[in-house]
């Protein structure tokens, strides 16, 4: 038997040929090596500055939702709009409780019910110069408003033109909404009139805007580096950063982002799940409490669903608390459709599941042992396929069998506006931008809601009433019979608000002024 | 040898050709891209814009023609989901898939002949036994698991270790370990069993008997016969690699064409989905070619056939 | 030595040599007990098909039954784990031990459903290709050169989307993928054996062409592809495992091993253990059939046979 313990030679064509194969995968492999990606800050602290004074420079972990460009008013929303704060101003701030305060505007009144008229500051300029005025305001308007953007109509939707009335004032011309000013302060991004004129194509890699930063660089899907800028308008008024370069990664899964924050490569992570918070120190987690609610939709053209007993017997099987547990314990229960923050909101316990009485609603209704389907997005927002299981097995206790769908997002989408084939449960979320209850009701609640499959008249003329009351207390009135409606009809089955993590290094001090804005702007970052 | 080569480069085109018509077909049925584009609860008349803007309301034949003429020229177009050319993404993701795919490929043929080989010239030792249980289990173990299990106690522990990402060479050792083992596994397999074939043939034993030293005999005859398996398996291997290791690189948030791939299907966006296909059948169907062309070489009657 | 059964036959280029022989179950079952490794590998396998089998009477607790306070406990043998869950809970609360019980039925069973399909329509497929040569072996070819074209992964990902999750859309995707390699050993078989004496004979006899098929071209064929089999298993429980894992395979709240693994994969931080049982069933199955195949494919290659011993 031949026998060898020398390794092999090199000049057989064996070799060759696999040295061939070698050397094309080497090839590729080198250009891999040639390019690595532009790396954060290798150690805590190194940022550029001299010992003892702030660090200068932060690196982002970005949440997973970033749309293609940076030019929020034709482009699609996402999470990148927060950061658009600091490119552009907003017309007015909103704090954490909702309220207004001046931003670019430094007032607002309304002229009559359906003119909106905006005072604007004198002093601002864009960062290549342009002033801001009337006009430019306009013409940031309707481009916002133009059928080519896609944030436009879904951000103003009751908005239909905008006058300039003198050289720093407009009038907003509208439908009844008494909640045109914060969807103003929330979405109304100015870029300069310069670029629009003379290179539109520009923004949508580096809009120009009025605030404390500028875009550097920007990838689409990988990376976007701010600037702060010297000649900031607002260093007096607004802010004076001392944060002047911005990092901002996308792209990342959650626990990439995780492990860049606990290895110091970035000092700020957005997004992370409750399970991963619990390897952090409790004071680097920031629950941001977003104003979202997750719930039950029924189909009300749907015999089953139609038959109010199964409805009750459905919201008295489902225990909220546990659910909210599903979150790392995180989460809030929810009693209603909107939160404790909005205006709106009824002050009334979390229901306690009663599956007893829910289990002889059922029978009576002669429903035992039936099938009912329910359909879910796993990936269309976290959590939601421990949230639907859950769901499946308490309501299996009232002698239901509950069937479940999962659908990807982008089927799920359009599921949830095929109102005529809605299943009979669907899990929904919804989101509260602007702290408002009416809002959202047109969407899910209303007759002629686009994903709504609930249809009361009385809903709808008590909501037409809220959207013109200007007064808020009477307004917070009716949105709450509104509610009380919407609980005796069991019109949806509120289940959850989730809660929404960000982590941050120890070294930074942050206060979230608002939802859902990045306030770079008034960060500081130790060394 | 020419008519061979001719014969061989005009199947990989006609398979090529055939995939591109599969992958428009496969892209159409997906379903609609539009409502994943936008926010839930846009418009009608948006999505019916979007819809038109994008192209995907004209008639099929018209949509097919402009599919062709992308295929040929490589560009499906931007990626509905990001905006950037797909073409862009696609060049983009492929260091990070080198870097990756080269790295475990090395180790894996390296370590992996090495071993098949040794095991082979010494059968039934310890060391034969000990290979083919590196090798079978190799073969054996789920990726996604092996990742999972370094992360929990091994990254998450050493607080050393990074447990995802990309940037530093401490960011590829999990993953390349853990894509190299199944190749491993299976090239140090074959060749062993392919070494082991060689050395029983006749010939061997005849020019042993002659006289001809071991290492001599296996370097000129064994190994180059012995060769035909290999690079087979290797080729197999690397085409895996390079078509992107979609699990590994989507569990250690990898940003290669594995990566790409993932997302792309779970957004359903055609372009982008259409090009990672069509580049991965690419690779495939070139080093398939190239291993053919290399039995050629290897053993000169296959070219003659 | 045990290890025999480790050793793999070299089929790429060259057809197996066990044509043309039968074996008999006996003599099988001899060889196998003296390969230590192989035999607890097969028992394992027998294990745990009787398992899934008889899940309702192994498993402690219903893996639907949630108990949302008892959530993401850890094992008994952990501080804080109980003996209630003996393998701890998971998000829901419901035991790790008895989901991974059940879920050895999906997927057992899509393993063995899948190489049912695949050796039923690849073996077809093959003996025509073989059989009848001309265009119908090239259409035959070429579809498997663009099958294997894809990448498989990706290939069963793209049905999977296009299909829509789900049990079936599993079945099916993997089907298409792993139907081509019986297709080439088939017809491999075919093309070798067309020549030879005893089918050359039978034809001159006078033989009808499906009673030569089936007398004398199926029994040398099923030898060689009941070898192929045990290791095609484990191929398609890596496969699925793969796809649901990626959340394009089996749905909530039915579960495999691949889909448990990627629910514990939200919990990897604080409960470790959602994710080494299920795959550990997962790897323990797919090495032991993998022993199995290996072992099988020495013994009925009478040249290896000699190395085991007989």
């Amino acid at each position: 038997m031949p026998r060898s313990s020398t390794p092999i030679g090199h000049r057989s064509r064996f070799a060759r040929a696999a040295g061939l194969l070698t050397s094309l995968v080497l090839m590729v492999a080198a250009c891999g090596s040639a390019a690595p990606p532009e790396q954060g800050a290798q150690s805590p602290g190194a940022n550029g500055t001299p010992a003892g004074a702030l660090a200068t420079k932060i690196t982002v972990a970005w949440a997973e939702d970033q749309p293609a460009d940076l030019d929020r008013q034709i482009g699609a929303r996402g999470s990148v709009t927060d950061q658009m704060y600091v490119v552009t101003d907003p017309i007015m701030k909103i704090g954490v409780d909702g309220s207004l305060t001046p931003g670019l505007a430094e007032s607002w009144t309304d002229v009559d019910a359906s003119t909106l008229r905006i005072k604007l500051r004198q002093d601002v300029t864009f960062s290549d110069g342009a002033k801001f005025d009337a006009n430019a305001f306009k013409a940031s308007m309707d481009r916002l408003l133009s059928p080519e953007s896609r944030a436009g109509a879904s951000s103003f939707p009751t908005l239909h033109e905008v006058k300039v009335v003198d050289p720093y004032t407009v009038d907003l011309i509208h439908d009844p909404n008494i909640t045109l000013a914060k969807e103003v302060a929330l979405s109304a991004y100015m870029y300069s009139p310069k670029q629009m004129a003379e290179s539109p194509d520009s923004i949508k890699t580096g809009p120009i805007g009025t605030g404390p930063y500028v875009v550097k660089s920007y990838q689409s899907g990988s990376s976007l580096v701010l600037q702060a800028r010297d000649d900031y308008w607002g260093k007096d008024v607004f802010a004076n950063p001392t944060i002047k370069d911005v990092d901002i990664r996308f792209g990342l899964e959650p626990r990439v982002r995780l492990a860049m924050l606990q290895s110091g490569e970035a000092q700020l992570a957005m997004n992370i799940s409750p399970d991963d918070a619990k390897q952090l120190n409790q004071d680097q987690i920031l629950n941001l409490h977003s104003p979202e609610l997750y719930f039950i939709r029924f189909a009300f053209k749907q015999p089953i669903t139609a038959d109010p007993n199964v409805r009750h017997a459905i919201n008295l099987a489902v225990d909220r608390k546990a659910i909210a547990q599903l979150f790392g314990g995180l989460g809030d229960p929810a009693s209603q459709m909107w939160p404790r923050t909005a205006s709106g909101w009824v002050d009334r316990p979390v229901p306690t599941p009663d599956v007893a009485t829910a289990k002889s609603l059922i029978e009576q209704a002669g429903y035992a042992g039936q099938t009912i389907h329910m359909t879910y997005s796993a990936d269309y927002k976290p959590q939601m396929s421990d949230v639907a299981q859950a769901l499946a097995g308490m309501i299996g206790q009232t002698g239901l069998t509950v069937e479940l769908r999962n659908l990807d997002s982008a089927t799920y989408k359009t599921y949830i506006r095929d109102l005529d084939n809605a299943e009979p449960l669907t899990v929904i979320s919804v989101s509260y931008d602007t702290l408002e209850a009416t809002r959202t009701l047109d969407i899910r609640v209303a007759c002629a809601g686009t994903m709504s499959t609930y249809c009361n008249p009385d809903v709808d003329a008590l909501y037409q009433q809220a959207v013109q009351e200007p007064d808020v207390a009477k307004r917070t009135a009716i949105l709450q019979q509104i509610e009380v409606a919407l609980e005796k009809d069991d019109a949806v089955v509120p289940l959850v608000n989730p809660p929404l993590l960000w982590a941050k290094s120890a070294k930074l001090d942050f206060t979230p002024l608002s939802f859902p804005a990045a306030p770079f702007a008034t960060m500081t970052l130790h060394q | 040898m020419g008519a061979y080569v001719l014969k061989r480069v005009a199947r990989s085109i006609l398979t090529l050709i055939a995939i591109t018509m599969v992958v428009f077909v496969l892209t159409h049925l997906l379903g609609n891209p539009v409502a994943m584009l936008l926010p839930a609860d846009a418009s009608n008349e948006l999505l019916n814009y979007t819809r038109h803007s994008l192209g995907l309301d004209d008639p099929l034949i018209v949509q097919f023609q402009r599919f062709v003429v992308d295929a040929l020229q490589g560009d499906f177009g931007p990626s509905l989901f990001q905006g950037v050319s797909s073409r862009d993404l696609l060049v983009r993701s492929l260091p990070a898939t080198g870097l990756l795919a080269g790295t475990a490929f090395i180790f894996a043929s390296v370590i992996g002949l090495t071993l098949g080989i040794l095991a082979a010239l010494k059968p039934r030792s310890w060391l034969d036994n000990a290979v083919s249980l590196v090798s079978i289990t190799g073969v054996s173990i789920p990726e996604f698991w092996l990742a999972l299990l370094l992360i929990v106690f091994v990254a998450i522990p050493s607080n050393f270790l990074p447990t995802a990402g990309y940037g530093t060479p401490l960011h590829l050792i999990l993953p390349a370990i853990v894509l190299s083992i199944r190749p491993l596994g299976r090239i140090a397999q074959i060749a062993r069993g392919a070494m082991v074939d060689e050395l029983r043939q006749p010939y061997v034993v005849t020019a042993h008997s002659k006289g001809l030293p071991v290492r001599t005999i296996i370097r000129r005859h064994v190994l180059k016969n012995a060769g035909i398996p290999i690079v087979t398996i290797a080729g197999i291997e690397v085409v895996d690699l390079l078509s992107g290791a979609i699990i590994v690189e989507s569990v250690f948030g990898w940003p290669g064409v594995g990566w790409l791939a993932g997302n792309a299907l779970r957004a359903m966006d055609f372009p982008l989905i259409q090009t990672v296909v069509v580049w991965a059948a690419l690779v495939t169907v070139t080093v398939n070619l190239l291993v053919d062309l290399s039995y050629a070489w290897l053993n000169p009657r296959v070219g003659n056939q | 030595m045990g290890v025999q059964g480790l050793d793999v036959e070299v089929s790429v280029q060259r057809p197996s040599r066990g044509v043309g022989m039968r074996h008999s179950a006996g003599r099988l079952l001899r060889l196998l007990l003296r390969d230590k490794i192989a035999t607890i590998a097969a028992l394992f396998l027998l294990g745990i098909t009787g398992v899934a089998i008889f899940a309702q009477y192994v498993a402690p607790h219903d893996p639907l039954l949630q108990a949302i306070p008892d959530r993401l406990q850890p094992p008994a043998w952990v501080e804080g784990g109980s003996p209630g869950h003996i393998l701890g809970s998971d998000q829901l609360g419901r035991d790790t031990l008895s989901r991974v019980i059940y879920a050895s039925q999906i997927s057992m069973f899509v393993g063995w459903v899948v190489v049912a399909i695949t050796l039923i329509v690849g073996t077809t497929l093959g003996i025509l290709a073989g059989l009848f040569g001309g265009w119908l072996d090239h259409a035959i070819m070429g579809t498997t050169d663009v099958l294997m074209a894809f990448p498989g992964l990706l290939m069963i990902m793209t049905v999977s989307a296009v299909m829509g999750p789900g049990l079936e859309t599993v079945i099916i995707a993997l089907s298409v993928r792993f139907w081509t390699s019986y297709a080439r050993v088939t017809r491999g078989l075919v093309l070798a054996l067309k020549e030879a004496d005893f089918m050359v004979a039978a034809q001159v006899v006078g033989g009808t062409r499906r009673h030569v098929i089936r007398r004398h071209l199926l029994p040398n064929i099923l030898s060689p592809l009941a070898t192929l089999m045990p290791l095609e298993v484990g191929k398609v429980m890596l496969a699925e495992a793969g796809i649901s894992f990626l959340g394009l395979g089996i749905q909530p709240p039915v579960s495999s091993w691949g889909l448990l693994v990627s629910e514990g994969r939200n919990f990897i931080s604080s409960a470790w253990w959602l994710i080494t049982f299920p795959g550990l069933a997962l790897f323990a199955t797919i090495l032991s059939t993998n022993i199995v195949g290996n072992w099988l494919r020495l013994a009925t290659d009478p040249i290896h046979r000699g190395r085991l011993g007989e």
